[in-house]
């Protein structure tokens, strides 16, 4: 579907337009040469949802550049087979003053569509936008978001082989949203590739099969999204060089032992020495949904410490942040003496629905780990959340509804 | 090449200039309605000179100016135009990978269609002023694609320095108006000193220029030698140009 071999591509800088001249004239060196992306390879198959992260500057958007053909690369080569279709140029080459129905036939044309594939699918393009009359309305007076909604319906029946998405889903209203999602995932079940470039960590762990993380141009890390989504909060988090390799975490054991918090990362002035989770009913780490469950953190500093956050983060199985805070938010800021240890309960009704959980754990400053992180543990303990304690119900969380009759009227 | 996106883009440039404005299209025939209304009646029947070996009587020397301004007109707008195309389009060249070739030869054709509507009312206004008109009207459309593919190849030299340098935008203004005032349009070819008469030999302009006034001042056959010459050259041009866009597109990609 998509093929990267080995792809760099460098900038020329130049400070002044008219070096460019004299460089050509004199052939003297008058640039500096900025490395945007460094030997990249990437082989994205049918069916398949590749992730890219990084911060900003990172090589993200150069490398959907290249994939998509607008630049082209100095080393390296881009094979793809089919057509590929880019959510970044969302409403590109709208014209305002025509009509969304007239502006379809040529932003569908730059696409890539044929006349006749414009003709088949205009219809279905106008219903999935949902724009109904206001369609043969010029584009002027659409908003932002039914711009959008007409650019994505455009985009989607294209019927490319493979999606390039930069951050654009974030198109109209959360109902429009879920349908654009709706509809990414029916075409990869078709077997549709997707190149995913997005700050929404959640959406990556969601919507990806594999995810990698670029850093100044290069590939640091490639595998799970979520591993990916955790080596990339410890790069924001600039802990680099206390990071160790990161492999395969499994999330076992219901007791945290040591070979699970040296895995951990931080400071280490204050950390996480053992942590245990137990159902007040059950007593093990599996118990039923609304059961009472009581984690313990065993904590300790190696010198005193003022107004320490324990923070925690809840994950179900496919990685999807449920539950999260810090006793920051819950106004218990927690001190320590040089040397002392301390045994801190966080007890929580589990209003979950059935499944596997992990709990993430941080020991950090103020209400983030951004700045000062003292340790940081992924996966820490995992738990299951098994039958019910109450009344059977579907979905993510129990929500304990109360049932009244109002009023009832004789017939 | 996709025909069927460059007719859009050529659609899309008309309806670009025009569309918001309440007359719409009726302005691409009504301004240069007016300026062969005003060179034809103004220069050619009031204070106009007499132009020698005319069949065309009073209105000599009017037609000479606009069958010469017309055509030009198309050619200078053309090539300055050409020389920005890349950086006009670059909202889209930068998202949608588009072939250059595409985006740049929308153009030619796009000045080539207007020049074909003002050429037409000028040919309307010659029969109402009982100008006779020939059969050499026939090879117009020949002329009209040699003198595009000329200017599209000048242009397109624009639009690959425009790359290094950005002055060029300037200096192709500033060429084109000297150019202008080069070819025999606002005057004749035989009133000028002699080695001004003998550089027209080199001067692309004055290829075709000379073949307009043949066909609506003199009512003759343009020399069809001549204009396949044009032709032969205008396409053997385009191709060394084209050659050297592919082997710029790297360099023009990064700067857009």
């Amino acid at each position: 579907m998509i093929r990267v071999d080995h792809v760099s591509k460098y900038y020329r800088i130049y400070l002044r337009h008219s070096d460019r001249l004299r460089e050509l004239i004199f052939r003297r060196k008058l640039h500096e040469e900025k490395l945007a992306i460094q030997d990249i390879s990437i082989n994205l198959e049918a069916g398949q949802v590749l992730g890219v992260i990084g911060r900003n500057g990172a090589g993200k958007s150069t490398l959907l550049k290249l994939v998509m053909g607008v630049i082209l690369p100095d080393q390296g080569s881009v094979t793809l087979s089919g057509r590929v279709t880019g959510l970044l140029e969302l409403g590109t080459g709208f014209n305002p003053e025509l009509t969304g129905y007239d502006n379809i036939a040529f932003n569908a044309a730059l696409l890539g569509m044929t006349q006749a594939e414009v003709a088949q699918q205009r219809q279905a393009i106008v219903d999935f936008s949902e724009l109904g009359d206001v369609i043969h309305h010029p584009v002027r007076t659409y908003s932002s978001g039914m711009t959008m909604r007409l650019a994505f319906s455009i985009a989607i029946h294209a019927n490319p082989k493979c999606l390039v998405v930069d951050e654009a889903l974030s198109v109209g209203d959360a109902h429009f949203q879920q349908k654009c999602m709706k509809r990414i995932k029916e075409f990869r079940a078709g077997g549709g590739a997707i190149l995913f470039v997005s700050h929404d960590m959640n959406a990556v762990k969601v919507l990806c099969d594999t995810a990698m993380v670029l850093e100044e141009g290069k590939t640091v890390f490639s595998g799970t999204p979520e591993e990916a989504v955790n080596y990339y909060y410890r790069l924001i988090a600039d802990l680099d060089e206390v990071a160790p390799s990161l492999q395969h975490q499994q999330p076992q054991a219901p007791v945290a032992n040591d070979t699970e918090i040296a895995r951990g990362y931080g400071s280490g002035v204050v950390s996480i020495r053992g942590a245990k989770v137990t159902g007040q009913i059950s007593g093990s780490q599996i118990f039923a949904s609304g059961e009472v469950a009581d984690f313990v953190f065993d904590l300790a500093a190696t010198r005193a410490m003022q107004s320490v956050t324990l923070g925690f983060l809840i994950r179900d199985r496919l990685g999807q942040d449920i539950y999260g805070t810090n006793t920051y938010f819950l106004g218990y800021p927690l001190s320590f003496e040089a040397g002392e240890r301390i045994s801190f309960s966080i007890r929580m009704a589990m209003n979950l629905g059935p499944g596997l959980y992990t709990l993430t754990a941080a020991l950090h400053d103020k209400d983030n780990h951004l700045t000062d992180c003292y340790h940081w543990c992924d996966n820490l303990l995992q738990f299951e959340v098994a039958g019910y304690s109450g009344p059977h119900f579907d979905g993510l969380c129990r929500l304990e509804p109360s049932l009244h009759k109002i009023a009832v009227t004789a017939p | 090449m996709n025909l069927a996106l460059l007719w859009h883009f050529v659609r899309q440039d008309f309806s670009d200039r025009y569309s918001g404005v309440a007359l719409g299209r009726g302005w691409l025939l009504l301004t240069p309605m007016l300026q062969i209304l005003i060179f034809v009646v103004i220069f050619g029947g009031l204070i106009g000179p007499r132009l020698p070996g005319t069949q065309s009587g009073t209105y000599g020397y009017g037609i000479y100016l606009v069958s010469g301004i017309l055509p030009w007109t198309a050619f200078a707008s053309t090539i300055a135009r050409m020389t920005t195309v890349f950086f006009d389009k670059r909202a889209i060249l930068s998202k949608v990978p588009l072939s250059l070739n595409l985006i740049a030869i929308h153009i030619p054709i796009v000045e080539g269609i207007t020049l074909i509507c003002t050429l037409g009312l000028f040919i309307l206004l010659s029969l109402a002023l009982s100008v006779p008109l020939s059969a050499g009207l026939l090879a117009l459309p020949l002329l009209i694609i040699c003198q595009q593919l000329m200017a599209f190849s000048i242009g397109l030299i624009g639009a690959i320095l425009m790359v290094f340098l950005r002055d060029i935008r300037e200096m192709v203004g500033v060429v084109t108006m000297l150019w202008f005032w080069m070819v025999p349009i606002v005057y004749t070819i035989d009133s000028v000193p002699h080695f001004m008469q003998a550089i027209q030999a080199f001067n692309p302009a004055w290829w075709f220029v000379r073949e307009y006034h043949q066909i609506f001042v003199y009512g003759a056959m343009p020399d069809m030698g001549n204009i396949m010459q044009l032709l032969a050259g205008s396409v053997l041009m385009a191709g060394g140009i084209l050659w050297l866009l592919s082997h710029s597109e790297h360099q023009i990609r990064d700067a857009i």
